[in-house]
């Protein structure tokens, strides 16, 4: 089956965005196909390259990158939750005159509607967070 | 020796793990995701003022605390609503050995892992998240 | 966008307005969906209802007025807003206190409207 996970807050401030890093991988386990995962609201915050994670703590984002890598899995970050929280790719940065991008690869920046898609593409969309 | 059940959908293959005779339900029931306490939120009561007897409802985070409340699962049961209890955060909250979401004590009452989780997902059309 | 599908998405909003994003946020998932040619339904449950109670004027907080934009819903042909009788009596509401027009459905209507969605998103 092919699915699609909706995330609504960020990793370290609620526990939904680890849920659905376990539910990512889970699905991947058996051998279900992870096309797109949308982070939204203050899930966006996942796909910041400046966050710094304790030794002895679970690097969320990190985990995301690698599986997301290894798995072919489209990361993408809402824009408009993005630009009103400072996170920024190379081509916004520019646009708005920031000096520096903080997005994480392979994350990426896009529109709803690659939720839309997602939940009219794919066999099921779960949220996570909310 | 594990019976496995293959079912054809879409041109896909599908492994059910699950006792079979869940394949025979409703196939356009909702999995509500509860993530909240009842103590908390109000997620579980507008969930069940929604939720009809083929539908299951799935405790993670902070849901797993509505076993607390015999009351409350109780009123589920009669309804004859399935529940499931997410093993990790059962156990991260030192809930595993409360007997009411125990399916040796509650027939209705199932204890998944991730693995489940995701084999919940598959079996129910739709999944609603209630935070 | 790759596919002329057409599903029947669900959205549910339970949150009050104003002390998160998370109206405005439905309603701009709900609206790029619509925008898609989906079938979309609007259910408001729980505290979901107070986002289209009458009077809101948030100017001094000042924020965006989301229940304006509910009043735009139909102009994009987004029709099926629906509701729970329990919703209101727990909010001491009539339908007279909402800014729109919000069908109140019963619980034999509730398990057809669930039954017929291929996907839910919450906000």
């Amino acid at each position: 089956m092919n699915f699609a996970l909706h995330v609504t807050c960020a990793p370290y401030s609620k526990q939904g965005n680890l849920s659905a890093l376990n539910f990512a991988r889970a699905l991947i386990e058996k051998d279900h196909r992870l096309t797109r995962v949308f982070f939204s609201s203050d899930g966006v915050h996942t796909g910041s390259q400046l966050v710094v994670c304790p030794q002895d703590e679970i690097d969320i984002p990190a985990c995301w990158s690698e599986l997301a890598s290894t798995n072919n899995i489209e990361l993408i970050l809402c824009i408009s939750a993005c630009l009103k929280r400072g996170l920024l790719d190379e081509g916004e940065a520019e646009r708005y005159e920031k000096g520096s991008a903080n997005i994480r690869a392979p994350f990426i920046i896009s529109g709803l509607g690659q939720l839309a898609e997602a939940a009219i593409t794919n066999d099921r969309l779960v949220t996570f967070g909310v | 020796m594990k019976l496995r059940i293959y079912i054809l959908l879409n041109n896909k293959y599908y492994l059910f793990n699950e006792p079979f005779y869940e394949l025979f339900s409703d196939p356009t029931m909702t999995l509500h995701i509860i993530t909240r306490s009842d103590t908390h939120s109000q997620s579980i009561h507008n969930c069940l003022s929604v939720a009809n007897s083929s539908d299951a409802l799935l405790f993670i985070e902070d849901g797993t605390y509505c076993q607390r409340n015999p009351t409350l699962l109780q009123k589920i049961n009669e309804r004859g609503i399935k529940t499931y209890w997410l093993q990790p955060d059962l156990t991260a909250r030192g809930l595993t050995s409360n007997t009411n979401c125990n399916p040796n004590c509650n027939p209705n009452c199932n204890v998944v892992d991730y693995s489940g989780f995701v084999a919940l997902t598959e079996k129910h059309s739709a999944s609603q998240t209630w935070g | 966008m790759s596919t002329t599908e057409t599903k029947n998405l669900l959205f549910v909003f339970d949150k009050a307005p104003h002390s998160s994003p998370a109206a405005k946020e439905g309603l701009d998932a709900l609206l790029t969906a619509s925008a898609f040619g989906q079938n979309v339904t609007l259910l408001l449950i729980g505290d979901g209802i107070y986002q289209i109670m009458t009077n809101q004027d948030p100017s001094l907080l000042p924020s965006k007025n989301t229940a304006a934009i509910f009043q735009a819903l139909d102009m994009y042909g987004i029709e099926k807003i629906v509701t729970l009788q329990s919703t209101l009596d727990e909010r001491n509401l009539t339908t007279a206190d909402l800014t729109i027009e919000c069908g109140i459905i019963s619980n034999d209507e509730i398990a057809d409207l669930y039954s017929a969605q291929q996907q839910i998103l919450s906000f």
